[in-house]
């Protein structure tokens, strides 16, 4: 089974039209297992409308709380976190914030009078569902919840694992946007990752240090130019820094502001606007399966 | 006053709104108005700022180093560990990095006194000036996972006591940590939006994070503005939040903004609309402003 993982560095510039449309080309063909790692903004589902069959919740890290009653207020808590997770509140108390609290229970350990404890709390939940391109596992980060690393891998391990036992041809991952811990997570052990960037100075700026970020892992990696008609002038620039690193070009999608208005459909690019995306989607696909093939 | 600008999906245009937001009010405001990118994992304000930067600050962490003479392979920093980035083999304790989150427990619970602990860069702060506006950012360095830390320092390093002054923060997409460490401490919130399903699912996912943790006055703004934006407007009316503002769809102002150009430069009428819409802000949050040179 082969890893394909969707990035971009900046958000928005259509990875999840990117990853919607290539499931309807993909999985007439192969079998397909797909995963949405973008925990925190989670959109595949919005295109390719899954049937929910199973619902895990997501026990994430733990956090410290502090028994008011046990509590002697000598601030060696706040002391010791790092985070800025404790403060004291106006009448003396201290208190932690769960939002700030990274759960490594160095005020447990420190605290004189053992007047803090340790609690496990849900941050979210993952899915096992049925879609009409495959299986999709994807997830739900409460807003504002920490760990969304962990949660990318705990989706991603359990896409990898439930297509290694139905013998998958390829697990497709829609992946979040930055450089930051879901993307070093979602990057972790795939064969290839597509950026999907725009000739936009902020866009080519974000695609390099995505490229950075991939090559930091040595996972290849193959690029899309979306608007690529926008400007010109920064789509060769992007197609030269491209050539040069050794990136292959899976594709270019035009400005087109019939997609905007295609989104509100609910389903990949390749059904609402079949005549002008089905034929460019089909050979983004050749373009990525041939520079993964050889890669392997 | 300090203004965060968030939007749950990425590429909606809140680096576009915080830059020429700022710079309509530095026109009113000189030298006391801040623009703060946030967004440490692709900080994009400053090509259409173009500021000239006259400060740098690294933003470190902490990493545990165990003197073999001194540990006694007794195992406590291993239990204290939260993040396995500590083990025991062959009588010696051995440390993972990329698992450490630098929280100093290991140092502190060693009863022998074995572990000191040396400085690793994780990102970089730079600040300066872009004509009569103020600049700052924070770059991760790339192959570190926690944008957390540098956006922490970027604040306190800008940030004044007093909030004298007015910052306008460009926060990164999503509704996690750093979301949520930009958000901290703010008098409003400005949500960015576009006009499909997925601008809406994730601009829910950011208005809850709000109402949860912070309940800060809000409103949204709509780019990429046309027929479909009673999808954003439903949800908006049922949140009682207010649209301040629609930028059109328009293939002339991606082009514009796909060259770094400030889109108040180019629209007179947009400048009017954001001078307009700051006004609007202005009345919606609580303290008044504090404009008096610090």
């Amino acid at each position: 089974m082969e890893e394909i993982l969707i990035i971009s560095g900046k958000g928005g510039t259509g990875k999840t039209t990117v990853s919607a449309s290539l499931a309807d080309i993909v999985s007439p063909q192969h079998k397909l297992v797909l995963a949405d790692v973008d925990v925190d903004a989670a959109n595949l589902e919005i295109l390719l409308a899954p049937h929910v069959e199973h619902t895990y919740p997501f026990m994430a890290g733990k956090v410290a709380v502090i028994d008011q009653d046990a509590c002697i207020a000598c601030g060696i808590c706040e002391d010791v976190c790092r985070f800025d997770a404790v403060q004291q509140n106006e009448d003396g108390k201290f208190v932690i914030d769960s939002a700030f609290c990274e759960g490594c229970l160095s005020c447990v350990h420190q605290c004189p009078a053992n007047a803090i404890e340790t609690k496990v709390h849900q941050s979210g939940e993952w899915y096992r569902s049925a879609s009409n391109y495959g299986v999709l596992f994807h997830a739900n980060l409460y807003p504002g919840e920490e760990n969304s690393g962990k949660l990318v891998t705990q989706v991603k391990e359990d896409a990898r694992k439930f297509g290694e036992e139905t013998q998958a041809d390829f697990l497709l991952i829609d992946g979040p946007p930055g450089i930051g811990c879901p993307v070093t997570a979602a990057l972790n052990g795939v064969d290839a990752a597509v950026i999907v960037s725009e000739p936009t100075l902020t866009g080519f700026h974000d695609m390099r240090r995505a490229k950075e970020t991939a090559d930091f892992f040595r996972i290849p990696t193959l690029l899309v130019i979306n608007k690529s008609d926008l400007n010109p002038a920064i789509r060769d620039e992007m197609l030269v820094f491209s050539a040069q690193k050794g990136m292959a070009l899976a594709g270019l999608i035009p400005y087109d502001e019939e997609i905007v208005h295609a989104l509100s459909a609910r389903k990949p690019l390749t059904q609402t606007l079949p005549e002008r995306y089905h034929p460019l989607f089909s050979r983004i696909w050749q373009d990525i399966t041939t520079t993964v093939c050889s890669a392997i | 006053m300090v203004i965060t600008i968030a939007s749950g999906k990425g590429g909606t245009g809140k680096t576009t709104i915080a830059a020429n937001l700022a710079y309509v009010i530095a026109e009113k405001h000189p030298q006391v108005t801040w623009l703060v990118d946030c967004d440490v994992e692709a900080p994009n304000a400053a090509i259409f700022l173009n500021p000239e930067l006259s400060a740098r600050k690294a933003v470190e962490r902490q990493l545990p180093v165990i003197n073999p003479y001194e540990c006694t392979a007794c195992g406590e920093c291993v239990r204290a560990c939260e993040y396995n980035a500590l083990a025991l083999a062959g009588g010696k304790v051995l440390f993972f990095k990329e698992l450490c989150h630098a929280c100093g427990s290991c140092t502190l619970i060693c009863p022998e006194d074995a572990i000191s602990e040396t400085a690793e860069q994780v990102g970089m702060l730079e600040q300066g000036r872009s004509g009569n506006l103020r600049f700052a950012q924070g770059t991760l360095e790339v192959g570190f996972s926690s944008p957390t830390p540098v956006i922490r320092s970027l604040k306190k390093w800008v940030l004044p006591e007093n909030r004298k002054g007015v910052f306008i923060l460009d926060s990164s997409p999503g509704a996690s940590c750093p979301v949520v460490e930009t958000l901290r401490g703010s008098d409003f919130a400005l949500f960015v939006t576009e006009p499909t399903p997925f601008g809406l699912h994730d601009l829910k996912v950011v208005v809850e994070l709000n109402r949860k943790e912070f309940q800060l006055p809000a409103g949204i703004v709509i780019n990429k503005s046309g027929e479909e934006d009673t999808l954003i407007e439903k949800h908006a009316q049922a949140q009682g939040l207010p649209v301040l503002m629609r930028i059109p769809l328009s293939r002339r102002l991606a082009e514009a903004y796909s060259s770094g150009k400030l889109l108040v430069k180019e629209e007179p009428a947009l400048k009017e609309k954001i001078t307009r819409l700051f006004k609007t802000i202005q009345g919606r949050t609580k303290e008044e402003a504090v404009w008096k040179r610090s």
